[in-house]
C-alpha cells in the first residue's frame, strides 16, 4: 500500500478517513503544523520513505486578514518559499500541491480589482514552473472541484466553525477521490489503444443506409454530441494514442464518412480499420496481435451493448467503456475514462510518433480470413422473432425498409408503398419481422415479398435492418417463412441474389439458408428451395 | 449510546453531524453537534 503523508492549514481528518484503506495515511500531530513539518530537518518527511506527500492550503484562512493585493500576495510567496524548501530537497517523494480557490470575503466596489482571481492565476504559476522543472511535482486540482459543484456546495461554514474542516461533506469526498484517483493514475500502466466503432459511436444512424449526407454529425445541434467526442479522440490520437476503427460495413461505405464535411478524425489517425462482418472481438483480437500490444491496453468504445457484450466475453482484459444512456453526456464520460486510463504523466516526443509507427505496421497487415462459431453466445442473446403478415398500419415501416436498407437486401428492389398495395392485389404476400432479445426491442427489423404461383412461391426481396445483423437473425426468419409456406402447401421457394455493389453481407445468404444455386454468374445467383424434402 | 461504540470519538461525531445534514437534509444545530450521544438522538433530527 502506498504511504501518503498529507499537510494541510485546516482539519483533513476526515479526508483521512476516506482515503485509508486506499493508502497508508498519516499527517503532523494537530492542525496547522504543515510549516513546522516541512522547515524542521529532523521531520519525518525527510526521513520517512513516502511514496507521495501532499500540500492542501486553505487559501481562505491565509488569506482572510489581507486587504490588498500586494499583501495578499507576499503571503502567498512566503508561503511559497516553505513549500520551495520541500521541492528543492532531495526527497525522492512524489509532492503534489493543491492549487487554490479564493473566495472574496469582502465588500466590492463595482469597480474592483478582483485580485483574489489574479492570486488564483500567479499561485497556479508557481505550481506550473515547478511541476515543470521538477519531475516528482505535481499539480493537485483541487480548484476544478469547486468548479464543478460550486462554492456553495464544496464549503461548509458550520464545520468549520464547529471543527475546523472548512469543506463539506460532498466535497471531502470528492478531494479524497480525486486524490485516490491520482495516486492510482500514477500506479497503473496507462491504455495504448482505442478501438472504437464507427455507426452510432463516432456519428449517428448508418453510414451504409444513411448516406454521407444522412449521417447526424455536425459542429452545432445533436451532431455536435459526436463532433465533440470526436475531438476528444483526435486529441488522444495526438498524444500518441493508437486507434483502431472496428465496423460491421462494407469497406467501401465506412470510408465514404470520411468525406463529411463535419468529421474530425481522418483515415490518417487510425492505424488500422477492420471493416467487415466478422465479430470486433475477433477483428480486434487479431488487429492486436499483429500490432504487438496486449490486450490489457485496450480499450473499447462502442454504442452497442451486444457488442459490448461480446467484447466482455470474450476479452475479458480490454477495458470495455460503458457508453452513456443519455448520449449528450458521450463527451462527457469519455473524458472521465480517457483521464484515469490513457493516464499519461507527460507527453513526450515519442508518444506524438507513435501513431505514424504504428500506422506504417498497420500497412502491413493483411487481412484475415476468420472462421469462428459463436452459436452459444447467439443463443444467450435470447433471441425472439415474431414473423407475421404485414398488417395495415405496418405498411409504412414495410416501405421504408425496402427504401431505406441497402447492406441485408437481397435483389436490390425498392417497393413503393404503391408496389406493396399492387402486390397485396394480386394475392402476393408481405411479411415483416419484430425481433427482440433479452437486451430490448429492436421493433420491426425486416421484410420480405412473396408471389405465389402453384406450388412455387417467389421471394421477391428480403430485407433486414443492420441493427440486428451478425446474429444469425436472418436464418431464423427464413426458417418462420419456411414453415408458414409449408402450411398453404407450397412445395418450392426460389430467390434472387442481384449484387447492388453495396450488399455484400448477403451475396451468400441463399447458399447458406439451403437454397440449391441453380444460376451462378458474377454478381447474381438464382436459387430454390424445396420445401417437401 | 456513544459511550457503547469504541469508535464514536469527536471526529465521528462531525462525521455523523455531516452524514445526516447531508444524507437527510436534517440540521442539526451547531451548538448540539457535540452533544448529540446516542442515535436515538440523531433519529430525532433526522424525524424533525
Amino acid at each position: 500500500m502506498r504511504r501518503l503523508h498529507l499537510l494541510s492549514n485546516v482539519n483533513i481528518d476526515i479526508i483521512k478517513q476516506f482515503l485509508a484503506g486506499k493508502c497508508e495515511v498519516t499527517s503532523p500531530e494537530g492542525y496547522g503544523a504543515w510549516d513546522a513539518e516541512i522547515m524542521n530537518p529532523e521531520s519525518p518527511i525527510y526521513k520517512s520513505q513516502y511514496e507521495d506527500i501532499i500540500i492542501l492550503l486553505e487559501a481562505n484562512e491565509i488569506l482572510k486578514k489581507y486587504e490588498n493585493y500586494s499583501s495578499a500576495w507576499s503571503r502567498l510567496q512566503e508561503i511559497f518559499i516553505i513549500i520551495d524548501r520541500l521541492i528543492k530537497s532531495s526527497i525522492s517523494s512524489n509532492i503534489w500541491v493543491a492549487d487554490i480557490d479564493i473566495q472574496s470575503r469582502r465588500c466590492r466596489c463595482l469597480k474592483d480589482d478582483f485580485y483574489e482571481k489574479k492570486l488564483e492565476s500567479e499561485w497556479m504559476s508557481l505550481l506550473n514552473e515547478r511541476q515543470t522543472s521538477h519531475p516528482n511535482v505535481y499539480i493537485l486540482e483541487v480548484k476544478s472541484i469547486v468548479e464543478n459543484i460550486g462554492r456553495k456546495a464544496f464549503y461548509s461554514p458550520k464545520t468549520w466553525y464547529v471543527g475546523g474542516i472548512p469543506y463539506s461533506l460532498s466535497a471531502t469526498k470528492d478531494i479524497a477521490a480525486l486524490v485516490s484517483n491520482n495516486l492510482e493514475r500514477l500506479e497503473n500502466s496507462e491504455l495504448k489503444c482505442l478501438a472504437v466503432d464507427f455507426d452510432g459511436t463516432l456519428w449517428g444512424g448508418v453510414i451504409a443506409e444513411d448516406g454521407v449526407e444522412g449521417i447526424v454529425l455536425s459542429e452545432h445541434g445533436d451532431g455536435e454530441i459526436y463532433y465533440n467526442l470526436q475531438l476528444q479522440i483526435k486529441r488522444l490520437v495526438n498524444q500518441g494514442t493508437i486507434l483502431v476503427g472496428l465496423t460491421k460495413n462494407n469497406e467501401d461505405d465506412a470510408l465514404k464518412a470520411f468525406d463529411h464535411p463535419s468529421m474530425v478524425l481522418g483515415e490518417e489517425d487510425f492505424v488500422l480499420i477492420k471493416s467487415n462482418w466478422n465479430d470486433k472481438w475477433l477483428n480486434l483480437k487479431s488487429a492486436i496481435k499483429d500490432l504487438n500490444i496486449g490486450l490489457d491496453s485496450v480499450a473499447f468504445l462502442d454504442d452497442n451493448p451486444v457488442e459490448r457484450d461480446l467484447m466482455k466475453e470474450n476479452l475479458p482484459t480490454v477495458d470495455v467503456i460503458d457508453f452513456p444512456e443519455k448520449i449528450y453526456e458521450l463527451e462527457t464520460v469519455f473524458i472521465k475514462f480517457a483521464e484515469s486510463h490513457f493516464n499519461k504523466v507527460k507527453i513526450t516526443e515519442d508518444d506524438l510518433a507513435k501513431t505514424k509507427m504504428y500506422k506504417a505496421e498497420g500497412e502491413r497487415i493483411q487481412k484475415k480470413e476468420i472462421s469462428f462459431s459463436f452459436n452459444d453466445y447467439v443463443k444467450s442473446l435470447e433471441i425472439e422473432v415474431d414473423f407475421h403478415e404485414m398488417k395495415e398500419d405496418e405498411i409504412d415501416r414495410a416501405e421504408q425498409l425496402f427504401r431505406k436498407t441497402n447492406q441485408f437486401n437481397l435483389t436490390g428492389r425498392r417497393y413503393s408503398k404503391q408496389d406493396l398495395e399492387e402486390l397485396l392485389k394480386r394475392n402476393g404476400k408481405v411479411y415483416v419481422s419484430k425481433v427482440k432479445d433479452k437486451y430490448g426491442d429492436y421493433g420491426t427489423v425486416s421484410a420480405l415479398t412473396i408471389e405465389i404461383d402453384g406450388q412455387n412461391a417467389n421471394m421477391g426481396n428480403f430485407v433486414m435492418s443492420c441493427r440486428v445483423m451478425g446474429r444469425n437473425v436472418e436464418f431464423q426468419i427464413l426458417d418462420c417463412m419456411r414453415r408458414e409456406l409449408r402450411k398453404q402447401k407450397i412445395e418450392s421457394i426460389t430467390s434472387e441474389y442481384i449484387s447492388t455493389g453495396r450488399n455484400d453481407p448477403v451475396k451468400d445468404l441463399l447458399d447458406n439458408s439451403g437454397f440449391e444455386i441453380i444460376v451462378a454468374e458474377d454478381g447474381y445467383k438464382r436459387g430454390v428451395l424445396y420445401l417437401n424434402l | 449510546v456513544k459511550d457503547d461504540i469504541e469508535s464514536w470519538d469527536s471526529l465521528m461525531q462531525m462525521r455523523i453531524a455531516m452524514e445526516v445534514d447531508d444524507k437527510y437534509d436534517a440540521e442539526i444545530p451547531m451548538d448540539k453537534i457535540g452533544e448529540i450521544s446516542s442515535v436515538k438522538e440523531l433519529w430525532s433530527y433526522i424525524q424533525k
